[in-house]
C-alpha cells in the first residue's frame, strides 16, 4: 500500500458519517457542489452511509408511488368558476353535511344530502339552462338485440385527459340508492363526487361520441357507441340495492339489483 | 397570472395534496374549488402563485382539522375511490398495489401535521426553501425534518394492517 492510499484510507475512516438530513439534501439537490462532492466521496466507500441512504430511499419512493397513484375525481377537471351553480352548490352542501356527520348522524345526513343535491340540480336545472333532453331506453334499437358484456377492462388513460366535450353524469347515493344524473351542457363539469363512503368507485376514460349507459350489478359504465372504448366505468358496492337514471326532472329508469341479477344487466341508448 | 393555466397545471396536483392532508375525498376536492376561488377573488402578490395555492390549501385544512374529528377522519377512512393508476394491471397485483396504498396513506395520516406537510410538499417538489417558509423553519432544518418525518413512517408502517 503506497502512502497515498494510506491516507485516503486515514481520511475516510476519520470522516464523520453523512446525517440522514444531508442525505435527503443530497437526494433532494439542495447541497452546494462542495457538499455534494463530500457526500458522493463518502457514500463510495462507507456501506453504513450506503444501507441509511437505501433506506431513505425505499421509504420515499413507496411515499411518491403512493402519492402518484392518488386518483383524482374528474370534476376537478373543470374549474369551478365554469362549473354550474348547481355542482358548486352541491360540493358546499357536501361540506356542510360531513360537519353533521361528525356529530354522529351520518346516515340521515347522507340521505338528506343525497335527496337534497338531487331536489338541488333539478331544481337549478330547470330554472336555468335548458338541459339537452336525454333519451333512456330499456333497450337497443330495434332490430338489435340486447348484449351486455362485462366490461374486461376498465382502466385506461388519466382523467386528465378526459376531453370538456364530454357529457357529463353525476352519481349521488345514500344508504342504498345510487341516483345518477345525466347532464349533456358541454364544457359543464363532469362529475359531482359520489358518497364518501357505501358507494362508488370512480374510472374514467377518454371517449368520443354519443354514449350508451350500462348497469350491471356491480358497476356502471359510459361505453361509446362507435369504438366501444369506456369513458366511465362506476364500481357499485354491494349496499347498493336501487340505481336510478335521472334526467334532472324525473326519474327515466329505475333498476333494482334483483332485477340487474336476473337480466345479467340493463342497457339504455343516450342519443 | 392566468387562472386558467394556473387551473390546469395544478388543480391535479393540489387535490392529492390536499387529500393526503385531510384524508376525505369530498373535502378534498371542495379545498381545491376554494382555493382557486380565492385565487379569482384575491389574486396574490409578490409570491409564486404555485406556493400559495399550496398554503391556501394547507390552511383550509388546518382549519377544517381544528373541529377535533380530523384525525379520526384521517385514520378511519379508508379511500375507497383515492387508490389509482393508469398502468393495467393483473387483480393480484392490484389488491397489493391497493393495499399498499391504503397502508402508506394511513401512515401518512398519522403524522404529526408538520412532519406530514413536509413530506407531502416535498413529494409535490417544492425546494427546502419553500418548505422552510410554509412550515416555519430554517431551510437547512428541512432535511433533517424530513428525514426524521421519513423514519417516523417507517416506524408507522409495520403497525397498519390494510382494512
Amino acid at each position: 500500500m503506497n502512502s497515498n492510499n494510506v491516507a485516503h484510507s486515514l481520511e475516510l475512516a476519520m470522516a464523520p458519517h453523512v446525517n440522514d438530513g444531508d442525505l435527503l439534501r443530497f437526494d433532494d439537490a439542495e447541497l452546494d457542489a462542495g457538499e455534494r462532492a463530500r457526500v458522493l466521496r463518502h457514500l463510495a466507500s462507507c456501506t453504513h452511509c450506503r444501507e441509511r441512504h437505501d433506506a431513505l430511499r425505499t421509504i420515499a419512493e413507496r411515499v411518491h408511488v403512493a402519492y402518484q397513484e392518488t386518483f383524482v375525481p374528474p370534476v376537478l377537471m373543470t374549474a369551478p368558476w365554469h362549473r354550474s351553480a348547481a355542482e358548486i352548490r352541491v360540493a358546499n352542501f357536501g361540506a356542510g353535511a360531513r360537519r353533521r356527520q361528525a356529530s354522529g348522524r351520518r346516515v340521515l345526513v347522507t340521505a338528506v344530502r343525497a335527496a337534497a343535491a338531487v331536489a338541488m340540480i333539478a331544481a337549478v336545472a330547470a330554472a336555468s339552462t335548458p338541459v339537452r333532453k336525454w333519451i333512456a331506453t330499456r333497450h337497443q334499437p330495434s332490430g338489435a338485440s340486447i348484449h351486455v358484456p362485462r366490461p374486461a377492462h376498465v382502466r385506461g388513460e388519466s382523467p386528465t385527459s378526459l376531453p370538456s366535450h364530454m357529457a357529463s353524469l353525476s352519481f349521488v347515493s345514500s344508504s342504498d340508492v345510487l341516483t345518477i344524473g345525466l347532464d349533456a351542457r358541454k364544457g359543464d363539469s363532469i362529475l359531482v363526487h359520489a358518497s364518501n363512503s357505501v358507494a362508488v368507485r370512480v374510472r374514467a376514460q377518454t371517449t368520443g361520441d354519443e354514449p350508451t349507459l350500462i348497469a350491471m350489478p356491480d358497476r356502471v359504465q359510459l361505453v361509446s357507441a362507435a369504438s366501444g372504448v369506456t369513458s366511465y366505468a362506476v364500481e357499485v358496492s354491494p349496499q347498493i340495492r336501487i340505481i336510478e337514471v335521472r334526467d334532472h326532472r324525473r326519474v327515466l329508469v329505475r333498476l333494482t339489483r334483483d332485477a340487474l341479477e336476473a337480466r345479467g344487466g340493463w342497457q339504455g341508448i343516450v342519443p | 397570472m392566468d387562472p386558467e393555466r394556473l387551473y390546469i397545471d395544478y388543480a391535479p396536483a393540489l387535490y392529492r395534496y390536499a387529500f393526503h392532508q385531510c384524508g376525505d375525498a369530498e373535502l378534498a376536492s371542495d379545498i381545491v374549488q376554494e382555493t382557486f376561488m380565492r385565487l379569482i377573488r384575491q389574486p396574490p402578490r409578490d409570491v409564486s402563485p404555485r406556493a400559495w395555492l399550496f398554503q391556501v390549501a394547507t390552511n383550509l385544512a388546518r382549519e377544517w382539522g381544528r373541529t377535533g374529528t380530523r384525525r379520526e377522519r384521517l385514520l378511519k377512512i379508508v379511500p375507497l375511490d383515492a387508490a389509482h393508476s393508469d398502468a393495467p394491471r393483473g387483480p393480484d397485483a392490484d389488491v397489493l398495489a391497493r393495499e399498499e396504498y391504503v397502508v402508506v396513506h394511513e401512515a401518512l395520516a398519522r403524522l404529526p401535521e408538520r412532519d406530514r406537510t413536509i413530506l407531502l410538499m416535498r413529494e409535490q417538489g417544492f425546494t427546502h426553501a419553500e418548505i422552510a417558509a410554509a412550515v416555519g423553519t430554517t431551510t437547512k432544518s428541512v432535511g433533517t425534518l424530513a428525514a426524521r418525518a421519513f423514519t417516523k413512517l417507517r416506524t408507522l408502517l409495520p403497525s397498519i394492517r390494510p382494512s
